[in-house]
């Protein structure tokens, strides 16, 4: 059918766009956690470091995607209103006090001294979820697509950016070797509070008359969404309390499936259920009256 | 002050699409990039039916959506309310298109021609390399409109100031204006009959008009 009559899908951005979303949100969350775990003697550098690895990703996908790489720079314009800009400006201090921190924190590893990375990290955690919200309302200002302006999709998302950060930082010190309980019960709050934002969510977008195609879309989603993004996790988490002796693999595995399942939604929200709205009249035109 | 705007009468639009190839002759877009478009609608449940042509395009927003997301600033809106873009200053970031909820902006990445890889002789002439990888959307003709206005014409009133798709129109149903203007064609127009404009829940203040009936 021809579009304007019928809703049409939007192909402006794609996955390199959705990849954007997925390495801001995992960045910025772990970077958060990296920086909580600091405060309690957890190593910082590691996790922070694949933090800004994961946004920096992110920021060279979207890169890919502009019609206009080699004017990039022209993104830094309008501050007083874009979001893309403010996102951009804060990049450049989030990765400025990111690397001051990991360098401080990497100082014995690297033969030097240097001081606490306490102060940096903070800095940079507090940047990373500035960052994070600006990629919040980069996609609810999207007033063309329901499914990205609906007013649920800012927690959603942010909620997301945040467990996916844990999860990926549940890996991390797995692989190092330990994961203290609040971690583990940090990571079951968030699951649980994804989830319910995603009902909230998809509830907002039903009463806000969304095409069906995105409903539908989105629904089709629901399951793979829930079952590995929240039911695994839960799983593997609660395991890994009957069982302490495997609790570090299945925090690992809790961590994957946690992050894979906000992979998963942003994937699916940016390229398949940002549907442009068909037009509507009030009535047909009266024929016949034209003076 | 001036504030340009369009009116589309639907009791008089036929579908004809000429707006739409005036509009791609003119600016030599691309295949598939309609600045100007008609969407052809059906009305009613069956046998109960009824087709309606909707020209549609960029509704020059009081409040465009585009404007605010652009990071580059190579979106504006003019003082007479057309909404228009720098390709100059434009990267491509495609949050403009997505930001309308009008579906009116396009962007292709690759040069485009109507017959392969080669352009045609009309598209030699109208063709803008520099609308490649940029934003692209309806202007209302402004550059029409400036040289128009240049002369001493009045855009909506003599042809040469008036946008492509309204000079072609052959059933009349385009009309274009200043709504400023208490005497103006768009105002007689507006006051006498039943209009709306499209979206208005999404609170743009679109500056395009549809006719649906007398008064």
């Amino acid at each position: 059918m021809q579009w304007g009559a019928s809703s049409r899908l939007q192909s402006f951005w794609d996955a390199r766009a959705a990849c954007n979303f997925i390495g801001g949100g995992t960045g910025c969350g772990l970077l958060l956690w990296a920086a909580i775990g600091l405060n309690t003697s957890l190593p910082y550098f590691p996790a922070a470091l694949i933090g800004l690895l994961f946004v920096a990703a992110g920021l060279f996908m979207v890169w890919l995607e502009i019609g206009k790489p080699w004017r990039a720079f022209n993104l830094f314009f309008r501050p007083q209103t874009s979001w893309m800009t403010r996102e951009g400006m804060v990049a450049l201090p989030l990765f400025a006090a990111g690397t001051i921190a990991v360098l401080f924190d990497a100082d014995v590893q690297l033969g030097l001294e240097l001081p606490s990375p306490f102060i940096p990290a903070m800095i940079t955690a507090l940047l990373g979820l500035t960052f994070l919200y600006c990629q919040v309302q980069i996609m609810h200002s999207a007033r063309g697509l329901p499914a990205w302006r609906a007013s649920w999709v800012m927690p959603l998302l942010g909620l997301s950016g945040l467990t996916e950060g844990l999860g990926v930082y549940l890996l991390v010190m797995a692989f190092l070797g330990t994961v203290p309980t609040y971690v583990q019960m940090a990571a079951i709050a968030l699951v649980i509070a994804r989830a319910v934002a995603w009902y909230a969510y998809l509830s907002a977008l039903a009463r806000s008359g969304a095409p069906e195609s995105t409903t539908a879309a989105l629904s089709r989603a629901s399951a793979g969404f829930l079952t590995i993004g929240h039911a695994l996790p839960l799983l593997f988490l609660a395991l890994g309390f009957i069982a302490p002796g495997m609790a570090l693999p299945l925090a690992a595995m809790a961590g994957i499936a946690a992050t894979l399942g906000g992979w998963f939604l942003k994937i699916n929200l940016v390229t398949k259920a940002a549907y442009i709205p068909k037009f509507t009249i009030p009535a047909a035109p009266v024929r016949g009256q034209t003076g | 002050m001036t504030r340009y705007v369009m009116v589309a009468d639907l009791r008089r639009c036929i579908g004809c699409q000429t707006c739409t190839a005036a509009c791609k002759m003119a600016n030599g877009t691309p295949p598939g990039v309609q600045w100007r478009r008609v969407v052809d609608m059906e009305m009613g449940v069956y046998p109960d039916v009824k087709r309606v042509f909707i020209p549609t395009g960029c509704q020059h927003c009081s409040k465009p959506p585009c404007l605010d997301v652009c990071p580059s600033g190579a979106t504006f809106k003019r003082d007479d309310g057309i909404v228009n873009i720098d390709y100059d200053l434009c990267i491509g970031c495609a949050s403009c298109a997505l930001a309308c909820p009008y579906g009116a902006r396009y962007l292709v990445d690759d040069e485009q021609f109507a017959y392969g890889d080669k352009p045609t002789e009309d598209e030699k002439v109208t063709h803008n390399p520099e609308s490649v990888g940029v934003a692209t959307k309806c202007n209302f003709c402004v550059d029409v409109i400036d040289e128009g206005i240049a002369n001493g014409l009045t855009p909506g009133v003599d042809p040469e100031a008036t946008p492509r798709c309204v000079n072609s129109c052959i059933s009349g149903a385009m009309t274009f204006g200043d709504i400023d203007d208490p005497e103006s064609n768009v105002n007689q127009l507006l006051n006498s009959t039943k209009h709306f404009r499209m979206k208005t829940e999404e609170r743009t203040c679109p500056g395009f008009y549809y006719i649906l009936d007398g008064d």
